[in-house]
């Protein structure tokens, strides 16, 4: 992980030796990417940092966020149709991107990618719950609404295995109380309202600058790995499709740049960098 | 404190029981226009929204300059405005398009304030211990001064001895090693990636208050700070006081009318405003993100 942090400061060192080169008077072009929530603070920094990165090679991009559930991202994309403004949709899961792949082959453009994965964490501020979920159960506790929400669905699949074996079409029940999302579960118990939740790792973690993660110190938390045996599989896969909308050649030139520096792969230019895979482990994502 | 504990976890209960009737309620979706400073803390307080008042509402969140915002509200007008709320990075973009302001019972919203910034020196490979040093060598970044109210305050400071630099929004940059970005988040990106060796960030994106005061937040490479304030007061990273003020960076915002809305989503947008502003959670996330509230 170090070895990355220092692979990104070795290119922006490299960076600034273009300067000299920028043409101020570079026209802007734009790009509009509709993100889902779950990675929303994490493209704030990337859109940021794409910015940035290609001011020093001399092109103004800009790039419009818009921050919502997958799911309304995604209706707003299908009802919109080719008036749609997204030239882009990061998801956060496999299953938008498929369903309109699917059902909506028009307005989409290639097939989806993969760009981020995160992992299904339990989190709580007042109850030490590092060893995972408790049983037996005796609090209630939170997490995102598994019919709606991905996480959810990991959290659920964690519940209907031993030792708890609540089954799934029965939640709420019991101690287990749903939020909507995965933001409103993270929300309602940072602010207290619940001792202890299923929340996804990349709103409680950070890389601190030596490499190492860093959570909200006097927190505690859980994180199922993938080789957790009750990890539910690869769900938490984040996934991204090019939406089909009237571009011109710079604005499609910007949105190969985007998806080349979000994957860390050469860009129009044959230039690789992985200032953009850095900034995504940065919010202690796994990138691709 | 624990009645306080006890009255959020009722509020959370009750919220919960609410969500099992959500899929009966026609969710209505609050449109946000967020200067991209403040999108992470919007993020924050709009998830935490639910557990305040309940489920049936949803957002959209559209983090981008103030200046593509501003221009974008103004193309749109009343009739097919983008935002029902325009949160901004100062207070001459929100006066701007006060004329779209959101008319509820009879009343045109004005702009209110909702947070004040700060600039942090900062570096994420050098000390920066004793403020920005004198001459400038290496390089610095500030974020644009003629659009950016960060950059605006990053100028100032400059201009101011020891440095005197007579910088101006219409200079032809770089001068003296000063350097500019397009915009406070593209600064910060730049210092992060040690393109520059430092520059001025903005305070919320490498200071966290936990709760116990404000500590430079370590969970970014940006770690080596000094905090100009703007009246020079001590601050991140020095207990001392600097020699150099700069006008306060306020950022307002301002409910704003389009067709798209119905009374109800009116009605929500003024109460979550409401919220942001006054409720424990609003201030808290503000505080969170080191915001002055």
């Amino acid at each position: 992980m170090l070895k990355d942090r220092m692979k990104t400061l070795a290119a922006g060192l490299s960076m600034a030796l273009a300067l000299t080169c920028v043409d101020a008077q570079a026209a802007t072009v734009n790009i509009k990417v509709a993100v889902a929530s779950s990675f929303g603070k994490a493209a704030n920094d990337l859109a940021a940092a794409f910015q940035a990165y290609y001011a020093t090679f001399g092109l103004t991009y800009t790039v419009s966020l818009t921050i919502a559930s997958a799911q309304s991202l995604e209706s707003s994309i299908i009802s919109a149709g080719a008036s749609t403004p997204y030239d882009l949709l990061l998801s956060s899961s496999k299953k938008e991107p498929k369903d309109l792949v699917d059902n909506y082959p028009s307005l989409i453009v290639g097939t989806p990618f993969k760009y981020a994965k995160d992992f299904l964490a339990l989190y709580s501020k007042s109850v030490d719950i590092h060893s995972g979920l408790p049983y037996p159960l005796t609090t209630n506790f939170l997490i995102p609404d598994p019919t709606t929400d991905v996480y959810g669905e990991a959290a659920a699949e964690v519940l209907s295995s031993a030792p708890w074996y609540i089954n799934s079409a029965t939640i709420p029940t019991g101690y287990v109380f749903t939020a909507p999302t995965v933001g409103s579960a993270f929300t309602g118990v940072d602010r207290g309202y619940y001792s202890y939740g299923f929340v996804a790792k990349s709103q409680i973690c950070s890389l601190a600058s030596d490499g190492t993660q860093t959570y909200p110190p006097g927190s505690y938390h859980h994180i199922y790995k993938p080789n957790d045996v009750d990890h539910p599989s690869d769900k938490l896969i984040l996934k991204g499709i090019k939406i089909a909308h009237s571009r011109t050649a710079d604005q499609e030139t910007e949105l190969s740049n985007f998806i080349a520096f979000l994957t860390g792969v050469a860009d129009s230019n044959g230039n690789t960098t992985a200032i953009g895979t850095g900034v995504i482990e940065g919010h202690c994502f796994k990138s691709f | 404190m624990f009645d306080l504990t006890r009255k959020t976890l009722a509020l959370g209960v009750s919220a919960t029981c609410l969500l099992l009737h959500t899929s009966e309620v026609r969710a209505e979706t609050i449109s946000i226009g967020v200067a991209a400073n403040f999108a992470a803390t919007i993020q924050d307080i709009a998830d935490a929204y639910f557990w305040y008042h309940g489920g049936g509402v949803s957002f959209s969140i559209t983090s981008d300059s103030t200046g593509n915002l501003r221009s974008a509200i103004l193309a749109g007008g009343t009739t097919s405005g983008p935002y029902d709320l325009f949160l901004s990075a100062d207070t001459a973009a929100p006066a701007a398009v006060s004329t779209l302001g959101m008319v509820y019972s009879g009343v045109t919203q004005s702009p209110f304030f909702y947070a004040n910034g700060s600039v942090v020196f900062g570096s994420a490979t050098t000390s920066v211990s004793g403020g920005v040093p004198n001459p400038i060598s290496p390089a610095l970044v500030i974020a644009d001064p003629s659009k950016a109210p960060y950059g605006f305050a990053a100028m100032t400071i400059l201009n101011q001895a020891p440095w005197s630099l007579g910088l101006s929004t219409t200079s032809s940059y770089p001068v003296s090693n000063v350097y500019t970005s397009a915009n406070i988040g593209t600064t910060y990106a730049a210092v992060s990636a040690a393109t520059y060796a430092y520059g001025f960030v903005a305070k919320s994106a490498v200071c966290r208050n936990y709760g116990s005061g404000e500590t430079v937040y370590t969970g970014q490479n940006v770690t080596n700070v000094y905090e100009y304030k703007y009246d020079g007061s001590a601050g991140l990273g020095h207990a001392g006081t600097t020699a150099q003020t700069y006008p306060q960076i306020v950022q307002n915002g301002i409910a704003l009318q389009r067709s798209a809305q119905t009374p109800t989503t009116q009605a929500l947008v003024i109460d979550f405003i409401n919220y942001l502003l006054t409720s424990s959670d609003g201030i808290s996330y503000r505080t969170f993100y080191c915001y002055g509230t």
